[in-house]
């Protein structure tokens, strides 16, 4: 069988696997931003009392960010299944999990700033808004994507051999929730 | 990219087909995430260094799980997770400088 060609005259597969690794390297330069942050974070909790966090919350918001990074596999599945329905229906709900995630957030910053820990309030506060804000950043980045790709699967863009979008957008999403991962243990559990 | 092209010669047949897990494995890897984030609630009440300890077993063991399973490294060429990891590595002795250089 002859492989599909893309425009740049290399075969769709080579294409893809291009396309995978140049988002790797992304993800590693993201890797080092984000370590710069959290490595003044985890000395802002040294010398700083934490404050007063809503844990609650922030475990529901951590929930939120894992079921919307399983809608996103799942919705890889569904498109290598040639499941149209399930693929818009998954970006759909992962969509919505990431709004509801950035919600909380801002709620989460609103009960904050009440308590007296805001931007400008002290080295604390300096920098667990601008990491935690920067990631949040990354979530409202990465839920205009999922809403960009639910349209276009309604459209019927994604095919079984034409999933890279859906895949390379899934990358992105799930390092923004292992950032998460780590804030959430790092920040606010330790 | 040559371990990319070696990777691609070993499993892929034709281009039609897609390696990696299915909907089940991604069914239970997000149970295992849940109960794991449980698991660090209940940790975080834990003595002193011991919850610093286990909490950052459980972190490492829900990050893994997503980038192994998630993320495909596990059934991706082994050049991704290098690409991956190292700064991992030299991020994690970054946060260590900085605060050995604040005197901790």
């Amino acid at each position: 069988m002859e492989a599909a060609v893309s425009a740049h005259g290399i075969s769709a597969e080579k294409h893809n696997e291009m396309l995978k690794f140049g988002w790797w390297l992304y993800i590693a330069s993201e890797v080092m931003l984000f370590a710069s942050m959290i490595g003044v974070m985890v000395l802002a909790k040294s010398k700083y009392e934490s404050p007063e966090y809503n844990i609650p919350l922030l475990s529901l918001n951590t929930f939120l960010l894992l079921m919307s990074s399983w809608m996103v596999v799942r919705a890889l599945a569904s498109v290598q299944e040639g499941d149209q329905v399930a693929l818009a229906r998954a970006l759909f709900i992962a969509g919505l999990l990431g709004t509801t995630f950035i919600t909380l957030q801002i709620v989460e910053y609103t009960e904050l700033s009440h308590h007296g820990l805001t931007l400008t309030s002290s080295m604390y506060g300096s920098v667990f808004y601008m990491l935690t804000g920067f990631h949040g950043f990354h979530v409202f980045l990465g839920v205009l994507w999922l809403f960009g790709n639910f349209f276009r699967a309604l459209k019927g863009h994604f095919t079984p051999d034409k999933a890279i979008g859906i895949e390379v957008m899934g990358l992105y999403w799930h390092f923004v929730d292992v950032v998460w991962i780590v804030l959430f243990t790092l920040i606010y559990l330790m | 990219m040559a371990a990319i092209e070696k990777h691609r010669d070993d499993v892929h047949d034709t281009s039609h087909v897609h390696h990696g897990p299915k909907k089940p494995t991604y069914n239970l890897v997000f149970a295992v995430l849940t109960v794991l984030t449980l698991l660090e609630l209940a940790a975080s009440g834990l003595p002193g260094v011991l919850a610093i300890l286990v909490l950052i077993v459980l972190m490492t063991a829900k990050a893994s799980l997503v980038c192994a399973y998630y993320m495909h490294l596990k059934y991706d060429p082994p050049l991704y997770t290098w690409v991956f990891v190292v700064p991992i590595i030299m991020a994690v002795a970054v946060i260590l400088s900085l605060q050995g250089l604040a005197g901790y």
